[in-house]
């Protein structure tokens, strides 16, 4: 279940539309570590979570992922509305144009469509919240990219943002990490599949 | 994690306090050492941005960001004036124009949601669990101000009256930038 609510969980106001940047910045709606990917991995991995606080923090990551996936449409909108199809075609924004006018639809900068095959569900939480990790890393290195080719400042300070929750999400997903391997017996935490081979009781604090 | 399983664990920084309630403070997890008995070097450094608890205005951009941006947009000593840590008791919400209710609903509304996700690794620390409490309340106290004076940014959970259908449509939607 989700409500949806009518605001963007950081502004986005850009007074000069760049379609040159827009077509970098896309990356990070469909492309291989972008929002969509984010969000789409960890609401995925939920279901062969071995506790409670795994299933919390992928359930709300991943809603948050859908929030930024929300400002990058939005800064992608706004960095291409207006624009005349002489200043589309300069910036060589023209391909994706052809297809797509100044719709916002998910593709990596190169052109590559968003795919399903960018990211896993292992079935194996070990090894999803070890691709967790490296995913908001990944998305972070796309960022700090993106941020030395930017000059605006309206952009940069969204873009500042987003790159900030990667580091908090790396965090938390450590922690949830460490939540499976604190159920595990520390001499071999790989000895079998904590989300089917031995699936662990749910870890709720307040029940123990 | 590095093949041996022989009680290192990730890599990834650690917060302070574990779900059980051990501390962390060191970073370093008693009783878990490396095989030549040094503590795990990854745990020896807590992440900076940790925001309630290390109150940072590093990286995560919550909390002491939240509010310094708001002391810098908002007027002060016009009767407006309003920071987030003094709104909460007094029930004065800084709703001087449109932008500057949805800028502060705005900020509690990432403070609240960003300690939900600490508390979801952290869930028996109680100032935290206090901090949460606090920006929910300032934020449903502004969602339902804003509703009543533009329309609903939450469709059917706050009053539901004053239009709120009508509005919902014909409002400025999020993406759309300008001035509201």
């Amino acid at each position: 279940m989700w409500y949806y609510e009518k605001r963007l969980e950081y502004p986005v106001k850009i007074k000069t539309p760049n379609a040159k940047l827009a077509q970098v910045i896309l990356s990070q709606y469909g492309g291989p570590d972008g929002e969509m990917g984010a969000s789409m991995r960890y609401l995925s991995q939920r279901y062969t979570s071995p506790n409670g606080t795994v299933s919390a923090v992928l359930t709300d990551v991943g809603t948050e992922e859908l929030a930024h996936l929300e400002i990058v449409a939005t800064i992608i909108h706004q960095l291409t509305r207006g624009l005349s199809p002489e200043e589309i075609e300069k910036a060589g924004f023209a391909p994706y144009y052809a297809d797509h006018t100044i719709g916002v639809w998910p593709q990596a900068a190169g052109g590559a469509p968003f795919s399903a095959a960018e990211f896993q569900s292992t079935g194996d939480p070990v090894t999803d919240l070890n691709e967790d990790l490296a995913a908001e890393m990944k998305a972070r290195t796309t960022y700090d990219n993106i941020l030395r080719l930017c000059k605006d400042p309206d952009v940069t300070d969204a873009i500042r943002f987003l790159r900030a929750r990667e580091v908090v999400h790396y965090q938390r997903f450590g922690e949830a990490l460490r939540s499976v391997q604190d159920q595990l017996d520390a001499r071999n935490f790989y000895a079998f599949n904590p989300g089917y081979d031995a699936p662990t009781a749910c870890f709720a604090p307040d029940k123990q | 994690m590095y093949g041996n399983g022989r009680g290192m664990r990730t890599g990834a920084p650690q917060g302070r306090m574990m779900p059980d309630g051990r501390g962390m403070r060191n970073g370093a997890p008693q009783g878990r050492m490396m095989q030549d008995g040094r503590m795990s070097e990854g745990y020896r450094r807590d992440i900076e941005c940790d925001c309630v608890v290390t109150e940072t205005t590093e990286e995560c951009g919550c909390r002491n960001a939240a509010e310094s941006r708001a002391m810098q947009n908002r007027p002060r000593g016009d009767g407006s004036a309003c920071v987030l840590d003094s709104c909460g008791e007094s029930g004065h919400i800084p709703a001087g124009s449109r932008m500057q209710l949805l800028t502060y609903i705005d900020e509690v509304s990432f403070c609240a949601y960003d300690l939900m996700l600490y508390l979801d690794t952290h869930p028996e620390d109680d100032r935290a669990q206090e901090y949460f409490r606090e920006y929910n309340k300032k934020r449903d106290r502004a969602l339902e101000l804003y509703e009543e004076k533009y329309g609903p940014l939450q469709y059917g959970q706050t009053c539901g009256c004053n239009m709120g259908s009508v509005k919902w449509v014909t409002e400025p939607w999020p993406w759309e930038g300008g001035d509201c």
